[in-house]
């Protein structure tokens, strides 16, 4: 029996020992290596949602055409981690190794508006973005047969019946949505009531059911769909001019304005040559027709920004949002 | 052990834990806006529930005679328990999740096995490949169909 | 249509509804991992045979979660979780062959009947179900939980409790009225809300682990073992008709229903099927009946979740929102305009749907002897291999090592509590109940604005609030009686 022992636990050390000699042998090539040679293993590219929707599914287009634009034609595996509002995901990224071998994914409310909660364990400092892809539209919209039909006749039923004007939101409190709406509201001296919902589904099946009068979200109209926009938020109106006439609030001379964009980020101290190896690889892949097919098709206006770019995009928008939050009093 | 004794200090574990999960939901009730129903509203009504169920159910031993409760195999359960816990601290720190497994689905067959009456090298055997044909499926499965990262 | 897409269509059916049956019969894994394999694998398909298997996972998945509910105790899903109450009774008592039979040959007509619901009912159920409001799925809810109570169960006290720490286990997260979170002690896992793989994990794979832990894991489970032939008489299925068709009309009515939630339509059925039998007292303890409802509803849900999808473009449930996800991938925006501009697509997901559904009872025939076989395995064998699967399972829903943290801290927890019979079951089906119940009273309140006018002026809300009292009323009447009958029965043994 004794001798059995022995014998299990001489295995079970053998086993051991060979797994440590392997990392050791792993940890000696990374610190070993210079950037010159990179990337030498498949990288990671961590997602902060669920998979098959539309944030992942451009994560995962991309990632399958990368490698053949990498040096040495290394594979991206992507690596789906949601919740707590995309920001679990993005407390791995900023915790990673920042050598360039995991990257991250995402959209722009875990950059600009949830850090500012305080509740994160990241600060939007903590990346090193390297490269914008695309932003989203956003509208005021309602049910395609009500009664409202452009924006002079939104304000003037707002004006008349405050607080009556009930609109959902797909993020909830204090989501980029909300705080859109709740900022453009207050501009104009109006009072509008928002109601939260959790997805855009939910918040769809409310405004067709009558249950509220409108939304802050894309409208659909142009793919055939039934909630028409009244009012952009964002200076994007979508991938097509159908929405031409709608004016968005720039147009109007409004400040209130939304930004929603989406892009790959590193974690802070990536070395100035990893990044610019990525952000030439993704570039020449959001090149590809597929790709701009996929866009199109998704609804995501192409949006490129350099690295330069995409850092003075998020650090404005922080800013952007940090006074408005504070105006309406989500953060003290 | 009496089941009297161990209901009625679960039941009062949960009673406390009714107790922190009503005071949290107050606070969680500051500031609500007129005319809405605070994030404790409903938390509140769960929580009186709660204890006021917990209380009968204590009061009801006073009619009910005790009962024996067994608690067999507990040495092998805490034995698994304890192993799993090495196993997640481990892997979360250490890392090399298909190994790990197959270290634990071993160690797991030979400690669940081992009173069997047949040769202990021949039930290590059988175990270390059973172990590995696991281990083959499971790597082929996660890491070749479905590309997920340990 | 071309021979070569027929083909296609059918490998699609074929590897779909395998890895669904594997995904659900494997305790921990399940369906939004079986999905989360085959999505990459849609990208290079076509639009039809790409939907057509993400559809077969669904329906595979569905019913795959009833196998191991069934043989070992441990629904695969959250939504088998209705099957094991009655399932694994059943099969301990009487056959697991037979067990499974129910259960396939329910699937298999639920999942039939959605399909025919889907198909000729899509527009007038898709606008009725626009009429249903936040005050309507507060009464659902309310509804459903006032059905638990209705159900009865050994000890209600301890029932009551199970439920109540149910719903306080969903109010734990991020509440997105305030944007702040509750209940979460600062843990940033926890700002979603427990992750529910997590829990079935704890609740019923960790508590059954440990069960079988502590007793003798080298005997062989020959009760099982014999009895394996998924085989049912006709007599016997004329016998559970009245429920099949229960659990498909609920199913396919709940699937509708957007946000209502697939993991409530089994518990609906079961609760509906008790509450008709002329036995209801056998529930629990081995009732086919008590089998074949939830199935055929969890199967009906599959073809009732996809018409607000298809006519509204509302996805009703996470799962369907993936499949949406492959609509979009081919360049079809889901919803009312598909049917017009789409027709042959639409036609011809309609009728792959059906072939899925025969498909599934086919490869159910076969297949589940095959899984039955794996799982009538030595104790000292399966344990470890079911641990590692749940385990897998757990970390991949989220990612996250927390997770496994959180379900081996339950599961012992749970472990305890079954012991001094508090319910796993219902705590589950609190929590599942428990979103509906809570964001849909807080948002009528919001829109009611105060007024009464608000809820008298929506008669399928009145309707609803009379049936739940009724409920009511019907229970503590059942309550009092059963007292009576206590006493009754205490004064005759003393004399």
């Amino acid at each position: 029996m004794k001798k059995n022992i022995i014998f299990v636990l001489a295995a079970l050390m053998l086993i051991i020992a060979g797994c440590s000699s392997g990392k050791s042998t792993d940890e000696d090539k990374e610190t070993a290596g210079s950037t010159s040679d990179y990337p030498k293993k498949p990288l990671e590219l961590i997602v902060p949602f669920s998979p098959g929707g539309s944030t992942d599914v451009f994560a995962r287009a991309v990632a399958k055409e990368l490698p053949a634009y990498l040096p040495n034609k290394q594979q991206v595996a992507v690596i789906n981690k949601p919740g707590a509002g995309t920001t679990l995901g993005l407390t791995d990224v900023a915790n990673s190794k920042p050598d360039g071998y995991t990257i991250g994914f995402t959209t722009s409310s875990g950059l600009d508006i949830q850090p500012a909660y305080g509740k994160t364990s990241y600060k939007p400092e903590d990346f090193e973005p390297i490269i914008k892809t695309y932003e989203l539209n956003s509208a005021i919209v309602v049910k395609k047969d009500s009664p409202l039909n452009t924006y002079e006749d939104w304000l003037a039923y707002v004006k008349e019946n405050p607080g009556k004007f009930t609109y959902g939101t797909s993020g909830g409190t204090g989501s980029g949505g909300h705080i859109a709406m709740e900022d453009l509201s207050k501009e104009l001296g109006v009072e509008t009531k928002h109601v939260p919902f959790e997805g855009v589904a939910d918040v769809m099946n409310a405004i067709l059911s009558g249950q509220i009068e409108g939304g802050q979200m894309r409208p659909d109209t142009d793919v055939g769909g039934d909630l028409k926009p009244l009012l952009f938020t964002t200076d994007s109106k979508g991938v097509t001019d159908f929405y031409k006439d709608t004016p968005n609030t720039t147009e109007l001379g409004l400040s209130a304005r939304s930004e929603y964009y989406s892009g790959f980020i590193a974690p802070e101290g990536t070395p100035e040559e990893i990044v610019t190896i990525l952000h030439d690889a993704i570039k020449e892949v959001m090149e590809l027709p597929q790709i701009k097919e996929l866009m199109e098709k998704q609804n995501l206006v192409v949006s490129y920004g350099n690295p330069e770019e995409f850092a003075t995009t998020i650090k404005s928008a922080v800013e952007r949002n940090t006074v408005i939050m504070k105006d309406l009093g989500l953060i003290k | 052990m009496s089941k009297k004794k161990l209901d009625i200090s679960i039941l009062v574990v949960i009673i406390l834990m009714g107790i922190y999960y009503i005071s949290t939901a107050v606070k969680a009730n500051e500031g609500t806006p007129e005319g809405e129903l605070g994030s404790g509203f409903f938390p509140i009504i769960l929580g009186v529930a709660l204890i006021s169920f917990c209380l009968v159910s204590i009061l009801k031993w006073l009619k009910k005679t005790d009962e024996i409760l067994h608690f067999d195999g507990m040495k092998k359960i805490l034995l698994t328990i304890s192993i799993i816990i090495v196993y997640f601290l481990a892997w979360e720190y250490i890392g090399y999740f298909y190994i790990l497994t197959f270290i634990l689905l071993f160690v797991l067959f030979t400690v669940f096995r081992w009173p069997l009456a047949i040769k202990k090298s021949r039930m290590i055997t059988v175990n270390l490949l059973v172990s590995l044909a696991l281990m083959a499926f499971i790597y082929v499965l996660f890491n070749n169909l479905m590309y997920i990262d340990f | 249509m071309d021979i070569s897409v027929l083909i296609a269509c059918g490998v699609a059916i074929f590897v779909g509804l395998f890895v669904g049956m594997l995904m659900g019969a494997l305790p921990g894994l399940g369906l939004m991992l079986a999905i989360s394999l085959l999505l990459p694998l849609s990208y290079n398909m076509d639009a039809l045979s790409s939907i057509l298997m993400l559809l077969a996972v669904y329906q595979g998945a569905e019913y795959g979660g009833s196998i191991s509910a069934i043989l070992l105790g441990i629904p695969g899903t959250a939504m088998a979780a209705a099957t094991q109450l009655d399932g694994q009774p059943y099969a301990q008592k009487k056959s697991p062959g037979k067990a499974l039979a129910f259960s396939l040959t329910a699937s298999t007509i639920g999942g039939l009947f959605g399909g025919l619901v889907l198909i000729f009912l899509s527009k007038p159920l898709a606008a009725f179900a626009l009429k249903l409001g936040e005050p309507e799925y507060f009464m659902l809810g309310v509804i459903g939980l006032l059905a638990v109570a209705a159900l009865g169960s050994s000890d209600a006290m301890k029932a009551s409790i199970s439920i109540i720490l149910g719903l306080m286990a969903a109010t734990v997260g991020i509440d997105m009225f305030t944007g702040l979170p509750r209940f979460t002690g600062d843990i940033l896992e926890l700002s979603d809300g427990m992750n529910i793989i997590a829990l079935v994990v704890a609740l019923f794979a960790f508590t059954e682990i440990f069960k079988m832990i502590s007793g003798n894991l080298n005997k062989k489970r020959e009760i099982l073992a014999k009895d394996l032939k998924v085989k049912l008489t006709f007599k016997e299925l004329r016998g559970v008709t009245k429920s099949i068709g229960i659990g498909a009309t609920i199913g396919s009515i709940v699937g509708i229903i957007p946000g209502l939630g697939a993991n409530a339509s089994s518990w609906f059925a079961y609760m509906a099927a008790k509450k008709t039998a002329k036995n209801p007292e056998t529930f629990g303890k081995g009732n086919p009946d008590g089998i074949v409802a939830p199935e055929a509803a969890n199967n009906a849900t599959v073809g009732g979740a996809l018409l607000p999808l298809l006519t509204l473009g509302i996805p009703g449930s996470a799962s369907i929102a993936i499949i949406a996800g492959a609509f979009i991938i081919h360049g079809i925006q889901p919803g009312p305009q598909v049917l017009n501009n789409n027709p042959e697509l639409i036609n011809a997901i309609f009728i792959g749907f059906m072939f899925t559904t025969i498909g599934m009872y086919i490869m159910g025939k076969f297949m589940t002897g095959m899984f039955a076989k794996v799982l009538v395995l030595r104790e000292s064998f399966l344990v470890p291999a079911i641990l590692v699967f749940s385990l897998i399972g757990v970390y991949t829903s989220q990612n996250a090592h927390f997770d496994l943290w959180l379900a081996l801290g339950l599961g012992v927890v749970a472990y305890i509590l079954r012991k001094l019979d508090f319910s796993v079951a219902y705590f589950i089906l609190a929590f599942v109940l428990c979103p509906i119940i809570e964001t849909s009273l807080r948002r009528m309140v919001i829109l009611s604005q105060g007024e009464i006018g608000f809820y008298l002026n929506r008669p399928i809300f009145m309707v609803l609030a009379i049936i739940s009292v009724l409920i009511l009323i019907q229970s503590l009447r059942n309550t009092i009686i059963a007292n009576k009958n206590k006493k009754a029965m205490k004064e005759n043994t003393a004399i």
